[in-house]
């Protein structure tokens, strides 16, 4: 009987499968997806679609990432890069905003800011901030177009973005001729911009799983961008050391699991078997942390989900912090489903 | 908004008809897809294959002329036939997907199998709450676990309901003939 329902329902029509319409809405209702997971579907049909967008998914991207290119503003002023630039934040107060005040500074002295720049006559790409804690690397970038050329790869005939994305790729500086090292989920361009014209930065943001990675070595990241048969991205390259430029602390389950807490992020992975299979990514799983001064802090919800990653066993989450935080400050983190059952407690790790 | 509504707004303004249809519908499809794909296949492959749904879905949508009665139904079976062709890509690593399955798609969309249907109306015999399970577990290919944290209920509960569920199909099916 089994095997009759299996092959029925793998061969069913349309208009058969308009018989269990009512069924099927309701799953579709009571079926939940996250925001982040709704934003790149959505984008990705779009683009494959053709369909123009107006960037108001840019504009109403997270603050978060808006933060970050503020706080690189911010930080290379001193060197005339900002000005030069033409970013469009000034102050720290969006950085520490986000993070809490005083945060643009620690993240400064904490060794988050890259500053790195290359350019040729069509675009400048600067480096602005990397961050690293052994799990991924973000690379936060400007992307800026200097011609008319530049300006027409990357918009639309309207003059949206997404005209075109460079082709990103990293490979190690001392050997190019090696292959290339994975952009985790692709990389991504958002516009803050009314319009795009020469001198627009455009963020670009790039990430780099670590798992394969040697991370004592040099990375060169290499861009290219075609248009009309000619390299529009020629001799720009940036190099930089990942060299894990931010703290960590690093705790671990019973069952061997690791959790990692940087001064702005917290990485771990779950078993598939605990995570709710509806949204992996999870508005449904919450935290607790407990400090080596005793204090324990309420539970709360887990967001900022920076990135989910499934390999089939396992979930590996990147969340960023709320705040800028000590890592050394804490000696258990606790993560718990929707109705306060603990899924994995993580206590530090005698091998740290 | 219900389907009619969301087929009108797509015909008349298809950036915003299709944004609206992936929000109300990316958390099944996905639900599809992990059922299908959740063991071999990385999530930025399946939020990939997600995207060509929706892509293959709209494309359907203009040959019919924005006419489909039901997005859940239909959407569904093209996901079913979309996974299959991203497990055979994960596997045998087919740089594309052909979009000619728009055709397939379409021109399969009003076969009926009387037999098929005489299965249908069975399972809709059998009960909302064990329609529900059957076509979670036959037709989307959930686990019973998955199931039972979807509808609140007991694992133990789904399953006993899946075996009862199977006899009573068959004692009718028998006493049709």
């Amino acid at each position: 009987m089994e095997e009759k329902l299996y092959e029925a329902f793998e061969q069913m029509s349309e208009r058969e499968a308009e018989q269990l319409n009512q069924t099927l809405e309701g799953i579709a209702d009571g079926s939940k997806a996250s925001h982040s997971t709704r934003s790149r579907i959505r984008q990705l049909t779009m683009k494959k679609a053709g369909i123009h967008t107006n960037n108001r998914y840019a504009k109403a991207h997270s603050r978060r990432l808006v933060a970050t290119v503020a706080a690189a503003a911010l930080l290379i002023v001193g060197g005339g890069g900002a000005a030069a630039a033409g970013i469009i934040f000034t102050n720290r107060e969006s950085i520490d905003t986000e993070f809490g005040d005083g945060a643009a500074q620690v993240l400064e002295e904490k060794g988050a800011v890259a500053n790195i720049m290359s350019e040729n006559e069509h675009f400048r790409v600067t480096a602005d901030m990397i961050t690293s804690d052994g799990v991924q690397s973000e690379l936060f970038c400007t992307l800026i177009p200097l011609d008319e050329k530049a300006v027409s790869y990357i918009t639309n005939e309207s003059g949206d973005l997404l005209g075109g994305m460079p082709d990103l790729s990293v490979c190690y500086a001392d050997d190019e001729d090696s292959q290339p090292i994975p952009i985790g989920g692709g990389a991504n361009l958002q516009n803050y911009n009314e319009t795009i014209e020469i001198g627009t930065p455009i963020v670009l943001r790039a990430d780099i799983p670590l798992d394969e990675v040697d991370s004592s070595r040099k990375l060169k990241l290499c861009l290219s961008a075609m248009l009309d048969d000619e390299e529009l991205m020629d001799g720009i390259e940036i190099e930089f050391n990942l060299n894990e430029s931010l703290q960590e602390a690093v705790f671990e389950s019973e069952d061997g699991s690791l959790l990692k807490l940087t001064p702005v992020t917290m990485s771990f992975s779950l078993d598939k078997q605990d995570v709710q299979i509806d949204h992996p990514e999870s508005e449904s799983l919450r935290v607790s942390y407990e400090k080596s001064d005793g204090s324990v802090t309420e539970e709360e919800l887990l967001t900022n989900i920076i990135s989910v990653d499934y390999d089939g066993e396992s979930y590996t989450y990147v969340v960023k912090m709320e705040s800028v935080i000590e890592p050394d400050d804490y000696t258990t983190v606790i993560i718990t489903d929707i109705s306060g059952n603990v899924i994995a407690k993580y206590s530090l790790s005698e091998n740290a | 908004m219900q389907d009619e509504d969301l087929m009108r707004l797509l015909a008349k303004d298809e950036e915003n008809g299709l944004e609206a249809i992936i929000d109300r519908y990316s958390a099944f499809v996905m639900k599809i897809i992990y059922s299908k794909l959740g063991d071999c296949c990385s999530r930025e492959d399946m939020e990939e294959t997600a995207s060509d749904i929706f892509l293959l879905f709209l494309k359907s949508a203009r040959i019919r002329n924005y006419e489909i009665k039901s997005i859940s139904a239909f959407i569904s079976v093209i996901a079913k036939r979309q996974c299959v062709n991203a497990f055979r890509k994960s596997i045998s690593h087919e740089q594309t997907v052909s979009y000619d399955e728009v055709e397939n798609v379409v021109s399969d969309a009003e076969q009926i199998d009387f037999e098929r249907m005489r299965l249908l109306n069975a399972i809709k015999q059998l009960g909302e709450t064990d329609e529900e399970i059957f076509v979670r577990k036959y037709y989307l290919g959930q686990k019973s676990r998955e199931i039972a944290k979807d509808m609140g209920l007991k694992t133990n509960t789904v399953d006993k309901r899946i075996s009862r569920g199977l006899k009573k199909l068959k004692t009718m099916l028998e006493e049709d003939l």
